[in-house]
C-alpha cells in the first residue's frame, strides 16, 4: 500500500512540474501536456482513494478473523516482502558498474561486475562464476562489438 | 498491388539470411521462454538493439520469431519445473506437470509443441488475411479518426491490464506524459528538457523498454536468489505425439487457436488472458471435466494453442492501425521506428515489403519451431536449471549494452536504470508497466493527430463530434474507462436489481 500512495504523490508531482513547466510554452505545444498532467493527478488521486479503502477492507478482514483464503480478491493479497538485503546492495553494485564503465572501459568493468557479485552472492562455485564472467564477456563482445560493430567504450579511455 | 507485395514478402523471408535469423529467434526464444522470470518482452526489448545493424525486414523476422518460440518455451518449465517460464504459461501448469510427474514430461512437451504449432499457423495465416484487409479501411482514416483509434487502445489497453484499472490508465497516462519530452513536433518547441540537451530529441522508445522491462526482472531474481528452487522432471519418454492422439487433440488446438487470435486482436490483453480462457473453454467442451488439473492432454494443448495463436492477433492492430495489441508488440513497433518506419497506414503500402516479410515470418517460423522443438527438448530443460543471480546478471550487462547501443551515449543507459527503478516501484505497487510503455509508443502519434484534428477543426474540439468512426471508438473508449469504476458497477447492481425485483412482481401477480 505505501509504495502505491508514494507512487501516486510522485505522480501529483509529476504532473505539477510538468504542468507548471507547459505553462510557459505555445498554446499547440502545451495543449496535450497540460491535459495529460490533469489526467495523471486525477488518476493518481484516484489510486490513493482505492488504496486507502482497499486497506480499510483488508484490516476489517483481519478483524474479523476471516480466513485468508483469497476469497477477498485483490483486498487480501499481500505481496511479497523486498528483500532488501539482496536488493540494495545489487542496485548499488549496478550503479557502480555503469559509473565506472567510462573510466575503466566495458572489457574490464563487465567481467569485474560478473565475477564480483556471483562471488559474494555465492549463487554459483568460484570457477563457474569465472567461466560465466568470460563466457558472457566474451559473448557481448562477439555479438555487438565484433560481429554488429557497435561502438562501445571497451578499454580505459581519456574523458 | 498487395499480391505482388505478398509474393514479394514470401520470397524475402525465405531468402538464407532471413531463414537464418528466423531459426536463430526461434532457438533464442526457446531459451528465454524456457528460463523462470523472463518473459518474451523482456527477451524482446533486450535483443532489439541488436537488430539496429540488421536490415530492418531481417531484424523483425528473428524478434518475431523470437515472440513465437517464447510462447511454447514457456511450456518447458511449466511442465518439468511447475513453475511457468512466461506468464502465458500459467495455466499450462495445471495438466503439464501433474503428466510430467507421473513420467510423461515428453508426452506433455511434444503436446505443447504440436498445439504451439497449430496455433503458430493458425494465426500466422490469420494476419496474412485480416491485416490487408484492416489496412485497407484505416486509408480511410484521417486524424481525426487516428486520434480516436489512439484513444481507443490506450484506455483499453490501461483498462484490461492486470490489477486496477485505475493504476493501468495512470500508467498509460504517466507514458503519454513522457512521450511529450523532446522537440514539439508542430511548433518546435523543447518541451520538458530540463536544458538537457540530451533530452532535445526526446526519451528513447528502446531505452525506456530495457529500463522498464528488463532491470525490475532482473533485482526480482537478485531477490529470489536465494530462495530454494525445484527439481525438474527428467524427459524419459516419447516427445513426438502419436498422430491419433493429436487428431483427437486437433479440434481443442483450432477452437484454442481461434480464442487466441480474437484475444491478441483486443489491445491490452495476451497471451495470459487467452490462454486461460482456451484452457476454461476446453474444460466446458470436455466429456470429463474432472479429468482437468489432473494431466488431462486437452489442459495442455488449450493454453499453448491459444498463446501461440495470439501473436498474429496481437500483430493485426500493430500492423493495420499502427496499435500495438500488447507489450511485446509495442517492441517490434520499436524495431520499426529504429529502422525510421512508423507504424500506422503506410505499413502496408508504402514499406509493405517489410511488413508482408514480416508477416510470413510469423508463419514461416512455425517450421524451425517444431524442428528445433522437437531436437531440443530434452536438452532444454538443462536452462530450467540456471541460477537466478546468474540470470539477472546477465539481464544487466544486456541492458546497458543494449541501451548504450542506441546513440551511444551513457545518458542513456543512466536514463534505462531510471526507468528500471520506476519499473521496478511500479510493479511493487502493482500498477502494470506495460500501459507506459504504450502510451510512449502512442504519444507522439496522439499529439500530432491532435494538433492535426484541431487544425482541421479551426480550433475547435468538436472536429472529433463531426466524424461517425471517430464517435464510435470515443464513445467504446469512454465506456472501457466507465466499465471500470465503482459507478458503473453500482449502476448495473442497480439495473439488475430493478430487473428482477421486476420480474419477481411480475410472477407473484400470476
Amino acid at each position: 500500500m505505501y509504495s502505491a500512495l508514494l507512487l501516486a504523490v510522485a505522480s501529483i508531482g509529476v504532473a505539477v512540474v510538468f504542468g507548471n513547466e507547459a505553462a510557459g510554452y505555445p498554446p499547440e505545444a502545451r495543449r496535450l501536456p497540460v491535459l495529460l498532467a490533469w489526467i495523471v493527478a486525477g488518476l493518481a488521486l484516484l489510486m490513493m482513494v482505492e488504496e486507502v479503502l482497499k486497506w480499510r477492507r483488508r484490516r476489517k478482514l483481519a478483524n474479523t478473523d476471516a480466513p485468508n483464503d483469497g476469497s477477498g480478491g485483490e483486498a487480501t493479497a499481500v505481496p511479497a516482502p523486498v528483500v532488501w538485503s539482496a536488493l540494495i546492495p545489487f542496485a548499488i553494485t549496478i550503479g557502480a558498474y555503469v559509473a565506472i564503465i567510462p573510466i575503466a572501459g566495458y572489457l574490464i568493468t563487465t567481467p569485474v561486475f560478473l565475477l564480483g557479485v556471483l562471488l559474494v552472492s555465492r549463487a554459483v562455485r568460484p570457477l563457474t562464476a569465472v567461466a560465466v564472467a568470460i563466457g558472457m564477456t566474451g559473448c557481448i563482445w562477439a555479438i555487438f562489438i565484433w560481429l554488429l560493430h557497435l561502438p562501445i567504450p571497451l578499454l580505459p579511455m581519456s574523458s | 498491388m498487395d499480391t505482388s507485395l505478398i509474393a514479394i514478402g514470401l520470397s524475402n523471408a525465405l531468402s538464407l539470411n532471413n531463414i537464418f535469423f528466423i531459426t536463430l529467434g526461434v532457438a533464442i526464444g526457446i531459451v528465454v521462454g524456457a528460463l523462470p522470470g523472463l518473459s518474451a518482452t523482456m527477451a524482446l526489448a533486450l535483443l532489439l538493439p541488436l537488430t539496429f545493424t540488421l536490415p530492418p525486414d531481417t531484424g523483425l523476422c528473428m524478434l518475431a520469431a523470437l515472440y513465437l518460440s517464447a510462447m511454447y518455451g514457456g511450456s518447458i518449465a511449466a511442465i518439468v519445473l511447475r513453475t511457468p517460464g512466461t506468464p502465458a504459461a500459467a495455466a499450462t501448469v495445471l495438466d503439464g506437470f501433474p503428466m510430467a510427474a507421473r513420467g510423461e514430461a515428453g508426452r506433455a512437451l511434444g503436446i505443447s509443441l504440436s498445439a504451439s504449432l497449430v496455433g503458430g499457423v493458425i494465426s500466422g495465416l490469420a494476419l496474412l488475411t485480416i491485416a490487408p484487409f484492416l489496412g485497407r479501411i484505416v486509408l480511410l482514416f484521417g486524424p481525426v479518426e487516428l486520434f480516436a483509434i489512439a484513444t481507443l487502445g490506450i484506455t483499453m489497453i490501461g483498462t484490461l491490464s492486470k490489477g486496477s484499472p485505475i493504476k493501468g490508465l495512470l500508467s498509460g497516462s504517466l507514458g503519454l506524459l513522457l512521450a511529450t519530452v523532446g522537440m514539439d513536433p508542430t511548433t518546435g518547441t523543447p518541451r520538458f528538457t530540463f536544458d538537457d540537451i540530451n533530452l532535445y530529441s526526446g526519451i528513447p522508445f528502446t531505452v525506456a523498454l530495457i529500463g522498464l522491462f528488463s532491470v525490475p526482472q532482473a533485482l526480482a531474481l537478485a531477490e529470489q536468489a536465494r530462495a530454494h528452487r525445484a527439481r525438474p522432471s527428467q524427459i524419459s519418454d516419447r516427445v513426438l505425439p502419436r498422430i491419433r492422439e493429436f487428431l483427437v487433440l486437433l479440434p481443442n488446438m483450432l477452437r484454442s487457436s481461434v480464442i487466441g487470435i480474437v484475444t491478441g486482436l483486443i489491445p491490452g490483453t495476451g497471451g495470459d488472458t487467452a490462454s486461460w480462457f482456451a484452457y476454461n473453454e476446453a474444460k466446458r467442451f470436455s466429456r470429463d471435466p474432472s479429468n482437468f488439473g489432473k494431466g488431462d492432454p486437452a489442459g495442455i494443448a488449450a493454453p499453448e494453442s491459444a498463446n501461440n495463436a495470439v501473436v498474429g492477433g496481437a500483430l493485426v492492430p500493430t500492423i493495420a492501425l499502427g496499435i500495438p495489441g500488447s507489450s511485446a508488440t509495442a517492441v517490434l513497433m520499436g524495431g520499426l521506428m529504429v529502422h525510421g518506419i512508423l507504424p500506422g497506414p503506410t505499413l502496408l503500402t508504402e514499406y509493405g515489403e517489410v511488413t508482408y516479410t514480416l508477416i510470413w515470418a510469423v508463419l514461416l517460423a512455425n517450421v524451425p519451431l517444431f524442428l528445433l522443438g522437437l531436437a531440443f527438448t530434452r536438452v532444454s530443460i538443462v536452462v530450467t536449471k540456471v541460477p537466478p543471480m546468474v540470470v539477472a546478471v546477465s539481464i544487466i550487462v544486456l541492458s546497458v549494452v543494449g541501451s548504450y547501443a542506441i546513440n551511444n551515449n551513457m545518458f542513456d543507459v543512466w536514463l534505462m536504470l531510471g526507468f528500471g527503478l520506476t519499473g521496478y516501484v511500479l510493479e511493487r505497487a502493482g500498477i502494470p508497466t506495460a500501459p507506459m510503455v504504450i502510451g510512449l509508443v502512442l504519444g507522439m502519434l496522439l499529439d500530432n493527430t491532435l494538433n492535426q484534428s484541431l487544425l482541421i477543426g479551426f480550433g475547435s474540439w468538436s472536429v472529433f463530434l463531426d466524424s461517425p468512426i471517430a464517435i464510435v471508438f470515443l464513445i467504446i473508449a469512454v465506456l472501457s474507462v466507465l466499465q471500470a469504476t465503482p459507478l458503473m458497477r453500482w449502476m448495473m447492481g442497480g439495473l439488475r436489481k430493478a430487473l428482477q425485483s421486476g420480474s419477481a412482481s411480475k410472477a407473484g401477480d400470476a
